[in-house]
């Protein structure tokens, strides 16, 4: 309740403090705009999903990888799922970064910062994952063109683990 | 949402319990961004450029859209600060204005869910071996949720 009761007190200060701003719709709107961009294009990518087909060569040579490194798979999946996101990912990047330097009423930047939390916080232990790998394994890894695109990642996990789904 | 398994006398480590945290958090950050949405699209409606005259009763029709009741209450409050004869004043909120505002939010819906399935992915993976922590993550990646 008293939660509540901070929130509202906030946003009538907000509202007093924004009432200088009233008017300026331009970059409230863009944000929006390349926020709903970058969900329609999740969205899409969603839909893009592929089940890939491995060799018995490519299946081996993940599954030994994958036993030592785990996280190589999300490694994997998000840097497939980010380049099928571009351009809209790059473009809401560019927006909320420039907004941090400009003089924006309260409502943008904190609709910016929630934007930002939410898209581009980044797990580095995938990352990590990939670059402890030898170089003969990355090389290995690079070249299995199955996995450069958006994949349904528990069905190829299992899949290579040998797992029921 | 996905039917969801039952899961008997699941133990959570420390790994899982931070992922847990971490989903509360997202849920938060979608909250406080939606809050932020709300008062931006009324300023962009009351203050901006869509201020029309138009005749009364609209924008109660208007606040009856707005999903919760926090949201409502900062809604109008809102309205009431940015036009000060809002009982004098009536605006014209057109179907436009609010299929940007929904679209907006599920944008933000979109964005966490995204970011769930992610964390969710990585936690099953280091879960592997443990097979009830596997599948609870496994099942909040499918859609179950956690609030």
């Amino acid at each position: 309740m008293n939660r509540k009761i901070v929130i509202i007190f906030t946003f009538v200060s907000s509202i007093i403090s924004c009432s200088a701003f009233a008017g300026d719709d331009f970059h409230y709107n863009y944000l929006n705009d390349k926020t709903i961009n970058y969900s329609n294009k999740i969205i899409a990518c969603d839909n893009s999903k592929i089940t890939p087909k491995f060799s018995d060569g490519e299946i081996n040579t993940l599954r030994r990888i994958i036993s030592e490194h785990p996280l190589l798979l999300a490694y994997l999946s998000v840097k497939s799922y980010n380049a099928c996101l571009q351009p809209e990912r790059g473009e809401l990047a560019e927006v909320l970064l420039s907004y941090q330097s400009l003089d924006l009423p309260p409502y943008t930047l904190n609709l910016a910062k929630s934007a930002q939390e939410l898209a581009f916080t980044q797990d580095y232990g995938p990352i990590k994952s990939y670059q402890s790998l030898s170089q003969n394994d990355q090389k290995a890894i690079n070249a299995i063109i199955a996995l450069q695109q958006p994949f349904h990642e528990f069905e190829v996990f299992e899949s290579i683990m040998g797992m029921e789904p | 949402m996905n039917k969801c398994p039952t899961i008997v006398d699941i133990r959570f480590d420390e790994e899982s319990l931070n992922g847990i945290e971490r989903i509360k958090e997202l849920h938060e950050l979608e909250k406080y961004g939606r809050i932020w949405l709300t008062i931006g699209n009324l300023f962009n409606i009351f203050g901006g450029n869509s201020l029309r005259s138009t005749p009364a009763g609209h924008i109660n029709e208007a606040f009856k859209l707005i999903p919760t009741d926090t949201l409502k209450t900062t809604a109008k409050t809102a309205s009431k600060g940015v036009a000060s004869e809002s009982n004098q004043t009536a605006y014209s909120i057109t179907q436009a204005n609010w299929e940007y505002y929904f679209q907006s939010y599920v944008s933000l819906s979109n964005l966490k869910r995204k970011k769930i399935e992610e964390l969710a992915y990585n936690q099953a993976l280091k879960h592997q071996s443990r097979p009830k922590e596997y599948m609870f993550w496994k099942s909040i990646y499918m859609g179950c949720k956690y609030e």
